[in-house]
């Protein structure tokens, strides 16, 4: 049972991660990317093809298989997550911008996600890629294995929150948020406001990288099937609900939406909720929580810290002023 | 040759399909200005209408109306109950898209407790799958219906939007609902009836995809979403001719690639088209300079 929370709890570390990372590009900078868990994935299979040997047996194909140690493999991944997001991010956010910039991500999201699971020399196709051994597990052993991870995750997890907050904190963090309140404004002042955005849009997809490399490290294995385009619409929910622009709203967010509601949902006593529809339930509870809590608490459970030289704000963020729109 | 006319024949088919979505996609986001990500649902619940009054009748004519009804009363309450109440409160019309986007999660989850993840067969009359050739096309009955259909309800909706009352209320609504409301236009009647019109193409829309595959699930809708969404935005938001045409287009291309190379790129190639759309061309194949959405 303790076990069991561990490995929960990995997971919503290292969903908590990339959400850190989506939180930079829509609560800082206001860009609705839905295509972060597409860096992820592309973090955690390059991750794989830089540590698995090269690709043997008959069945299998894939690029790479270079054999390096798995922290160089991770860096590997956050970096192909990262260029994958700056050429996105550069040819998308150079002409667009808003809802344009959301369903672009999306498409690109599903494009991606439809092309590796049927071009098969990449990544293995619809198979995905598999048997990729514990990392250290030679130094700490199987008896205690999940707690280290766990412990593993919660440190990178840790220093991802401070660099956020730290990001949050400067000079850079404060222009991002002037760029989500009114772009033209920024570009007025004189600020590269492609540049800013872009280079927001490269952090969020590095850390994307990063998530997805750690992910492979524990389950050893990824394919198509884990990562639909619609995970990243379960990270979004898990932002709005905790607050996005704030870092502490994303974490209780991501431990509601990934540790309450998931696990909530496979430990209703039995009968309440039949096996076979409990993943739909899931879901649905996720689509639920995305209109109510835009509804009713737009600025989520932990709002967004304004700051001391903003004391009296009347407009919600999330609000434009009457009139201004119909 | 013949590989090619074959497979601009089923390209029509397609066409058909993707423009009774694209054209009503095209007209609610003119008179929202919302993107709708919950449209792709009204198609399935179009194609679930279809498959519940079968337990009725499997007259195939009556099945298709009822899904036309079923997503038809969805999209009019999708406006009135969730999108309304966010626009009355002033929310963000980029936080309305992730609104829409959650309804989709809701509602085709939804389906799926109603009606199981399983794919639920649709009977067809037994001679559906009858080929016939025309000229140089092959078409099954079911072609030749889905295409009638398609050009029919296209039809109806240009005499509804050039030769009626409502018609020229609703462009002027499109064009700026402020100026229309102070010209005495009942917007708000005109965006609820347009919403239902939409539903009803939409979920026409629904039942033709379900008749020409044979099956329905609750990923009818979500998967051919952005196609239909390529072809709205090909058009030039608004511009619901303009979606029909680009429909054409993308039916043909995504059909004719498919039997050149390999078909399981289909969907790459049609939401490609997308990207490159929305990039190069926001405004439309058809575009003035002037920003539409």
């Amino acid at each position: 049972m303790l076990s069991f929370l561990a490995v929960s709890l990995i997971l919503v570390a290292i969903n908590s991660i990339v959400a850190v990372g989506l939180n930079i590009q829509f609560g800082y900078a206001g860009m609705v990317n839905l295509m972060s868990i597409t860096c992820f994935a592309i973090g955690g299979y390059t991750t794989m093809v830089l540590v698995l040997p090269p690709a043997g047996q008959a069945q299998d194909a894939y690029i790479l298989g270079l054999n390096w140690p798995f922290p160089l493999g991770v860096l590997g991944g956050m970096v192909a997550a990262g260029l994958y997001g700056c050429i996105i991010g550069a040819a998308a956010l150079r002409r667009v911008r808003a809802h344009y910039f959301a369903i672009v991500t999306f498409a690109v999201a599903e494009m991606t996600h439809q092309f590796i699971g049927n071009f098969k020399p990449l990544f293995n196709g619809p198979t995905g890629l598999s048997g990729l051994s514990f990392p250290f597990i030679d130094v700490v052993g199987f008896e205690n294995y999940n707690y280290f991870y766990l412990g593993l995750c919660a440190g990178v997890l840790a220093v991802v929150c401070v660099f956020a907050e730290f990001l949050r904190r400067r000079p850079y963090g404060r222009v991002l948020r002037a760029i989500r309140e009114d772009q033209d404004a920024v570009r007025a002042f004189g600020r590269d406001v492609f540049r800013l955005q872009l280079s927001a849009f490269a952090i969020g997809s590095v850390l994307a990288g990063l998530g997805g490399g750690l992910l492979v490290g524990f389950t050893g294995a990824l394919d198509p099937s884990g990562w639909s385009s619609l995970e990243t619409l379960a990270l979004l929910t898990a932002l709005i609900l905790g607050g996005a622009g704030n870092n502490f709203g994303v974490l209780l967010g991501m431990f509601v939406v990934g540790g309450v509601i998931t696990q909530g949902v496979t430990f209703l006593p039995s009968g309440w909720i039949p096996n076979t529809i409990q993943s739909p339930v899931e879901v649905m509870v996720y689509g639920a929580l995305l209109i109510v809590i835009l509804r009713f608490r737009p600025s989520g459970l932990i709002p967004e810290h304004t700051g001391v030289d903003r004391p009296e704000r009347t407009v919600h963020p999330v609000v434009e002023p009457a009139g201004a729109e119909h | 040759m013949t590989v090619f006319l074959e497979s601009f024949g089923f390209g029509l088919v397609t066409a058909g399909i993707i423009a009774l979505g694209a054209v009503g996609l095209s007209l609610q986001i003119s008179v929202t200005n919302v993107p709708n990500f919950a449209h792709g649902e009204l198609l399935t619940f179009g194609a679930y209408g279809a498959l519940v009054a079968q337990f009725v009748t499997n007259n195939l004519f009556v099945d298709a109306l009822a899904g036309m009804l079923a997503a038809s009363v969805t999209a009019f309450a999708m406006n009135r109950l969730i999108l309304q109440s966010f626009i009355r409160i002033g929310t963000r019309r980029i936080y309305l898209l992730i609104v829409t986007a959650g309804l989709s999660l809701f509602l085709q989850n939804g389906l799926a407790v109603v009606f199981g993840q399983n794919d639920r067969v649709l009977a067809l009359p037994s001679d559906a799958s009858q080929a016939y050739r025309i000229g140089p096309f092959i078409w099954t009955k079911i072609d030749l219906l889905v295409m009638a259909a398609a050009v029919i309800a296209m039809v109806m909706l240009y005499m509804l939007l050039q030769h009626t009352r409502f018609g020229r209320a609703q462009r002027a609504v499109s064009d700026s609902a402020d100026l229309a409301r102070v010209s005495g236009v009942p917007v708000k009647r005109v965006i609820n009836l347009t919403w239902a019109i939409v539903g009803c193409l939409a979920g026409l829309a629904g039942v033709a995809v379900a008749v020409t595959s044979g099956t329905v699930t609750p990923q009818l809708g979500s998967t051919v979403l952005l196609v239909v969404f390529a072809a709205a935005i090909l058009g030039g938001i608004g511009k619901p001719y303009g979606a029909l045409v680009a429909a054409v287009i993308i039916g043909i291309v995504t059909e004719v690639s498919a039997a050149y190379i390999n078909a399981s790129y289909k969907q790459i190639i049609a939401v490609g088209i997308l990207v490159i759309a929305i990039l190069f061309r926001p405004n439309g194949l058809f575009s003035s300079a002037r920003e539409t959405w």
